[in-house]
């Protein structure tokens, strides 16, 4: 939810959080099925509330509201709850949450894991959830011992009594408190920072074990009695139909069961994966192909809606009348492709659908729209369809959608059995929704050694009227405005214009969303502006930047990537600054240009000011993790179109960075006891202009237009090649 | 019949002998640790031990693979280098979503059992066909070098 950014903590609190604690406590525990199967051995009369329950022996099961993505936000929900609740972290285990308000993250009104939100959202609710249930502890305690409640105290898992030497782990008071009322908020005590001993520690996370073992179960991995396995191929023009398809050909595989038409695809169900693949492969589907779009096409819409309305414009001053008075005014075009998200774990659903019920075991981004789309394909009332929410083979945006959902429902109606339907790599590819295209126009004016006026205008399409249309009505799309709206420049004064077009793909938010785009551009006006102007690129952005935490990450991270020496030969260094997601964060990369055209990321030097950090480490991982991704889109990332199909169909040609490309990441944080900000996103944004910035520095070439890859001009200028080269391919080792 | 040895027991399929080892490892040996990711040879989350060699699962036959020895990673816990790996992967605070990394885990115990003290160019040779979409290849790098070490 945008507008959620507007709300006030109080009001955040008013909304969200309080009725998150008192009045939904174990509705969920009973009704959403954590007591039952799969989760044995937790009942409800242990639960004191929806998030939280005690074992007799002490053990504390905490329900997780946020999805587990590889982020780490169990373990750091964990933390922040466990702290408040003074428990031994030790004894804590984490459960996925069913689908229920109670988990909802108060910034969307819904159970959401996206925008970086997760910290952000539940870093107060969670706080509550954690004295509240202290304060019970304390209170069954001090009935039992007669004793007042305020002579007591807690230290990990045990209430004490220090006057008489008194103490009960928590496992045994547990029975007794969840029938004392949970105190009002005013009345709670929450701890001093300076006492933490669980939040700001790096903790180990608590899923690492088992995914060294193999023994995490995503949904790829999910096996049901009975289950059958489909594969789907979705029409390979966009939105293309099926006309026809003859099955005969599949039944000829052993194992092959079924031959499912869909509106737009056509699946194959078998007793194996491998007979299901086969099945589909041996078809051939008539599609309708309804659409030539191409790069093309997509240059057209873009080129026709140039001098168009905007569908949102905020102007800040009078930016006509300041580019009139300007000494120079510099005119430049960016230009950032479609993008895949390309999860490791392609998308999948396991459906057992019965006439009184039905169970999905998905991985999602969001579980509660799993559940909506299968009430209304199912019928079945809402409490009869439960989601098993697993952890996901990585999110970035794209388990936030249901793509998988109604083809999954189709099939299991048909099959009679439980159905695993997982989706190759090529369907994934095919099937994928896309970062929009941005085309981004800024007339930049300059006078007296500083950025007088702006003038911005993005053009691209919107997720937000394609996914969720509501969300218009609150504000402007934040994933076309976020990141250029409010940045940490004084730009004087300013217009930004967004001008909506509708290519005719699936959008979708990406990672870093709004700042995916944004700050790539906001940042090379600043290099634009520095490099006309004659000014070294931290100075002129230390003379322009707004607030203290900004400057703070500037210098720290210029200083540690040693800013002030030269950069040795063939290398270049650059450097963004960025407050996106509620944090701050400077990012200095450095590259080498080879002769051959090829870029080579040597070094990236990150400092981040996020405020209160929950796991230190966690928080290094996901900076490193954000810069792959992002130098990973920035160098190689481009969905493209020829006539009304895809181009792109795997890893072959939709390049990942590896292991041997991956730079080294030095990460400084900031300490700091400001409101945590979010860490999934921003080392993504980050990532494009800071290498832009440094590939300039060592040739020359401005990269205004994405991926990198298609600039034959760096080549030699110590350039890069136009290469849609690939890694060397693996080969067995000798 | 496909006979399979996977982590020391004897597996017997009435499969199709040209099934990728990958499918037969997930669907029929139910050992779902390995993982399909590309299916093209690409991406490397079905590494496997062939004999103690690392091998893409998803472009080798069930034919192919017989007679072998086969590891997964349920099966490395028991392989002294194997174990190894794991505990520098957990040292190491590695994983992210975790998906590729059994491959990864895999394919540094195929290299540390080929080349025990493997210098950077061993690492990058032997680990560029693994892709971590969640980018750990800062970590993946440490814990190799760890996993020597120890």
């Amino acid at each position: 939810m945008t507008a959620g950014d507007k709300l006030s903590r109080r009001q955040l609190l008013a909304a969200g959080a309080l009725v998150v604690t008192i009045s939904l406590p174990v509705r969920a525990w009973a009704a959403g099925g954590i007591a039952a199967d799969g989760y044995e051995g937790v009942p409800s009369d242990r639960a004191f509330n929806a998030f939280l329950a005690i074992e007799r022996d002490g053990q504390v099961t905490f329900v997780a509201p946020s999805a587990e993505i590889g982020q780490g936000i169990f373990t750091g929900q964990a933390q922040v709850v466990a702290e408040e609740l003074d428990c031994d972290f030790d004894r804590i285990r984490i459960v996925a949450a069913p689908v229920d308000p109670a988990y909802f993250n108060p910034y969307f009104s819904s159970q959401l894991t996206a925008g970086s939100y997760s910290t952000r959202a539940f870093w107060e609710p969670l706080r509550i959830i954690g004295a509240q249930t202290r304060a019970r502890l304390i209170a069954a305690a001090s009935r039992r011992w007669a004793v007042p409640a305020d002579q007591c105290e807690t230290s990990k898992g045990h209430v004490l009594h220090p006057a008489s030497g008194r103490r009960l782990p928590y496992g045994d008071l547990a029975g007794l408190a969840i029938h004392e009322p949970a105190p009002p908020l005013e009345k709670l005590k929450f701890k001093d920072p300076a006492d933490y001993r669980i939040i700001g520690k790096s903790v180990a996370r608590l899923d690492m074990p088992a995914k060294t073992t193999g023994e995490t179960t995503y949904g790829m991995d999910v096996v049901r009695a009975g289950m059958k396995f489909a594969a789907i191929d979705d029409s390979p023009w966009i939105n293309g139909a099926l006309e026809a398809v003859a099955p005969s050909p599949a039944f000829a595989i052993a194992g092959v069961k079924d031959v499912i038409p869909l509106p737009t695809s056509v699946a194959v169900l078998a007793d194996n994966s491998w007979a299901a693949l086969r099945g589909l492969s041996a078809l051939s589907p008539r599609w309708s192909h309804p659409s030539n779009f191409d790069d093309a096409g997509n240059e057209d819409l873009i080129e026709r809606a140039r001098g168009n309305k905007p569908t949102f414009r905020e102007d800040t001053g009078n930016p006509s009348a300041a580019l009139s008075e300007a000494d120079d005014v510099i005119d430049v075009t960016f230009r950032l492709p479609f993008l895949a998200h390309a999860p490791l774990e392609p998308l999948n659903a396991t459906i057992d659908l019965r006439p009184d019920g039905c169970d999905i075991w998905v991985g999602s981004q969001a579980p509660d729209r799993v559940r909506d789309v299968a009430v209304r394909l199912t019928r079945l009332p809402p409490e009869k369809v439960r989601v098993w929410n697993l952890q996901s083979g990585g999110g970035f945006g794209r388990r936030a959608g249901t793509e998988q959902i109604p083809a999954a429902i189709a099939i299991a109606k048909r099959a009679g059995v439980p159905v695993k339907l997982f989706w190759s790599r090529e369907q994934d590819m095919r099937a994928t929704t896309l970062r929009p295209y941005w085309h981004h126009e800024a007339r930049i004016g300059l006078k007296d050694g500083r950025i007088t006026a702006l003038d911005h205008r993005i053009i691209g399409g919107s997720v937000a009227a394609q996914r969720t249309p509501a969300l218009l009505q609150l504000g402007p799309d934040m994933n076309a405005v976020e990141g250029a709206r409010e940045t940490v420049y004084d730009f004087g004064a300013s217009r930004l214009d967004y001008v909506r077009i509708d290519p005719p793909v699936q959008l979708a938010f990406w990672r870093s969303v709004g700042p995916s785009h944004n700050v790539f551009v906001i940042e090379g006006i600043i290099e634009e502006a520095a490099e006309r102007l004659g000014v070294d690129p931290v100075a002129f952005r230390r003379g322009i930047v707004r607030d203290k935490r900004a400057r703070r990450v500037l210098d720290l991270a210029a200083d540690k990537a040693g800013w002030s020496n030269p950069a040795a030969s063939a290398t270049g260094r650059g450097i963004a600054l960025q407050n996106v997601f509620g944090g701050y964060m400077a990012c200095v990369i450095e590259v080498v240009v080879g002769d051959e055209g090829s870029v080579r990321v040597n070094k990236a030097t990150v400092a981040l000011d996020i405020g209160q950090v929950v796991n230190p480490d966690s928080v290094v991982a996901q900076v490193e993790g954000g810069l792959i991704f992002g130098l990973t889109a920035a160098l190689w990332g481009e969905i493209t179109f020829s006539g009304g199909r895809m181009r792109q169909s795997n890893f072959h040609d939709y390049r990942m960075m590896r292991l041997n490309e991956a730079p080294e990441i030095d990460v400084h944080l900031v300490p700091s006891e400001e409101l945590p900000g979010g860490v999934g996103e921003p080392g993504t944004s980050i990532a494009f202009p800071a290498l832009a910035a440094a590939i300039n520095a060592a040739t020359g070439v401005r990269i205004r237009d994405l991926p990198v890859s298609r600039h034959a001009r760096l080549k030699g200028r110590t350039g890069l090649s136009e290469s849609r080269e690939h890694s060397p391919p693996w080969r067995p080792p000798r | 019949m496909v006979h399979l040895k996977i982590n020391d027991l004897a597996f017997e399929f009435d499969a199709d002998p040209s099934m990728p080892l990958l499918w037969a490892i997930r669907d029929l040996a139910g050992l779902t640790g390995t993982k399909y990711g590309c299916g093209i040879g690409q991406c490397g989350a079905c590494t496997v031990l062939l004999d103690g060699r690392g091998v893409r699962s998803c472009q080798l036959t069930i034919e192919q693979a017989q007679s072998h020895a086969i590891t997964t990673i349920e099966g490395l816990a028991s392989d002294p280098v194997g174990s190894k790996v794991q505990a520098a992967w957990l040292e190491g605070a590695v994983i992210q979503c975790g998906y590729c990394q059994s491959g990864q885990i895999v394919a540094a115990t195929a290299l540390l059992k080929r080349e025990p003290m493997p210098n950077e160019t061993d690492i990058d040779v032997a680990m560029a066909g693994n892709i971590c979409r969640c980018g750990t290849y800062v970590r993946i790098r440490k814990a190799i070098r760890q996993a020597a070490r120890s």
